[in-house]
């Protein structure tokens, strides 16, 4: 890298902003990604942190996909699925004057997130929503305009975007006024298939969540655009840069410089521009994300910002190989005469 | 054991027939012998430039650099004779933008693989030697036309080169520095016992040589 590191400090300017986009790009990217996990776990968390391996659902007509806002499981199903059931429906939850909207579980105490405080067998709440509501157990609220009383704190999970509160069954029929079930869930599979349901597992039922799909598909696509806007960008800087330095490269071949040199030094000045911004560019995201895990669903931790952060130093090395590949064709006799 | 061709042809492809550049050139340039060669335009003086410098294959004949036998290398084999015998001094110098006059030279080290830091004493002591010892840290566009052919004479020079080949190393100078830099390629070619090829349109610079040749029409006469 004896041309590469030299070039880097002559023409500080030009790769400045270059890696300046690279880390604009990969705060985009890390920044999309933070909030693609964060709006995952507000829309499925709750589902991702049932104890058991597989739910089943009411079968759609006309194969349509299973819905939890549809699905309906009757007393017989469930006791032939022989597991957990499990109701699912939203209220609004009063207490000290404050009203907000939450996803009610109607759920055995073993499909539960954690206990924090308390015991289960009553209405559990999300610990942060307890503390931002001031309730303790034992406390009264109003949940769906009927009076309870908090017994438990658990883990905080999110289900459709709303925080989950729980229910034993039979309260969460009572206040659902049926005698139904939304789905099972279960351990293993049923030894056989019972009419009227379809199993999904765990990772598959998250489909069933409205709008889940589309809404990660909607981020998804935006991240997977951004990388390919990113490789193209940088793909065009280290085109217009190895074409303007040709002469130069011609040169140095002729001082008898092979072809892996120079695609050794070329290659070698790109990554440390990709990775000098994709750096930046994460570190800057990470604060971000942190700062705006407080007000809108954000992850940011290692599993949300190496994972883009490489796939940015990735793709921008592949549009820089194809930029630079064109170096290993660069004539040396060019360097003679006055062609430069 | 300095350079060696021998009935050298070249032809390039020119519609539906092929043009002669070089018609069985002969040409012998000893160890510390600076020879020039004149000739107009479209002569094939770069052409005869390019299959010394093994820039180009001839389409027959024999090239020996410092007593290696060219005609059967190929690609990395090419590269690696170039760059361990042969030093290039270009029309315009044709030095690295981003590299200061020392910086130029230890390229050529690095290219060889040679310790950069082992290479920089001599690298200091050449720049010395051409008079740009304290401009050594300037880069190109920093110095004037003259001091870049200087530093493009220690450029070559560093590797230790059999042969030397110098494209018209003046063309872009007015006369006086011109006469100083074919009397610095004179002296570093005795100095140094390289094999030295001047082309040039300058038949004063060409008078200073140890011997002219004059190229026409693609054969020495």
């Amino acid at each position: 890298m004896f041309i590469a590191i030299r070039d880097l400090r002559f023409a500080r300017g030009r790769f400045a902003l270059l890696g300046g986009v690279v880390a604009l790009m990969t705060l985009m990217v890390v920044a999309l990604t933070g909030l693609t996990a964060g709006l995952r776990a507000a829309a499925v968390s709750a589902v991702d942190r049932l104890p058991t391996a597989y739910l089943a659902l009411e079968q759609p007509p006309d194969g349509a996909q299973p819905s939890f806002a549809t699905s309906t499981l009757t007393a017989e199903q469930v006791a032939a699925l022989g597991a957990y059931p499990l109701g699912i429906s939203t209220n609004r939850l009063a207490a000290g004057g404050r009203t907000t909207a939450v996803t009610v579980f109607g759920a055995d105490a073993a499909l539960l997130p954690p206990l924090r405080r308390g015991a289960a067998g009553g209405l559990a709440l999300p610990a942060d929503l307890a503390a931002d509501l001031g309730l303790s157990p034992g406390d009264p609220v109003e949940l769906g305009g009927h009076p309870q009383t908090v017994s438990a704190l658990v883990e905080p999970v999110s289900f459709s975007h709303l925080p989950v509160v729980y229910l034993p069954v039979p309260a969460w029929q009572a206040l659902a006024r049926t005698d139904t079930v939304t789905a099972v869930a279960l351990a293993a599979p049923p030894a056989a298939p019972v009419p009227g349901t379809v199993l999904r597992t765990r990772a598959q039922s998250r489909d069933a969540v409205g709008g889940f799909s589309s809404e990660q598909g909607s981020l998804d696509l935006m991240r997977g655009l951004l990388l390919v806007v990113s490789a193209l960008v940088v793909g065009a800087f280290f085109t217009v840069w190895t074409v303007q330095r040709t002469p130069d490269l011609a040169v140095v071949r002729a001082l008898g410089a092979g072809r892996a040199y120079l695609l050794r030094d070329a290659l070698g000045q790109a990554a440390a521009v990709l990775l000098a911004g994709a750096v930046l560019g994460g570190a800057a995201a990470t604060g971000l994300g942190l700062l705006a895990a407080r007000a809108v669903p954000y992850v940011a931790d290692a599993s949300t910002v190496a994972p883009p952060l490489l796939a940015m130093v990735g793709v921008g090395l592949l549009g820089a190989v194809v930029a630079v590949r064109r170096v290993a064709a660069v004539d040396p006799i060019t360097a003679l005469g006055s062609a430069r | 054991m300095g350079l060696e061709l021998e009935d050298v042809r070249v032809t390039y492809p020119d519609g539906d027939r092929r043009l002669t550049a070089l018609a069985g050139v002969t040409l012998r340039v000893a160890p510390g012998e600076l020879v020039s060669v004149l000739g107009p335009s479209g002569s094939g003086k770069s052409s005869l430039l390019a299959v010394a410098g093994l820039l180009l294959t001839p389409d027959g004949g024999r090239v020996r650099i410092g007593g290696v036998e060219a005609a059967g290398l190929r690609g990395g084999a090419r590269d690696r004779l170039r760059r361990e015998r042969i030093g290039f001094v270009f029309q315009q110098a044709n030095l690295l933008p981003s590299l200061t006059a020392l910086d130029q030279l230890l390229l050529s080290a690095h290219i060889r693989g040679e310790s950069v830091r082992s290479a920089r004493g001599r690298a200091e002591r050449l720049l010395e030697r051409v008079g740009l010892a304290a401009r050594r840290d300037r880069r190109p566009h920093q110095l004037s036309g003259g001091e870049r052919q200087r530093v493009g004479i220690a450029r070559a020079l560093l590797g230790r080169p059999r042969v030397l080949l110098l494209d018209e190393p003046t063309s872009a100078l007015d006369h006086e520095r011109g006469v100083d830099v074919v009397e610095l390629i004179r002296a570093v070619t005795a100095e140094h016992g390289v094999a030295s090829l001047l082309v040039t349109h300058d038949q004063a610079h060409a008078r200073r040589a140890d011997r002219a040749v004059v190229l026409r029409d693609g054969g020495l006469c």
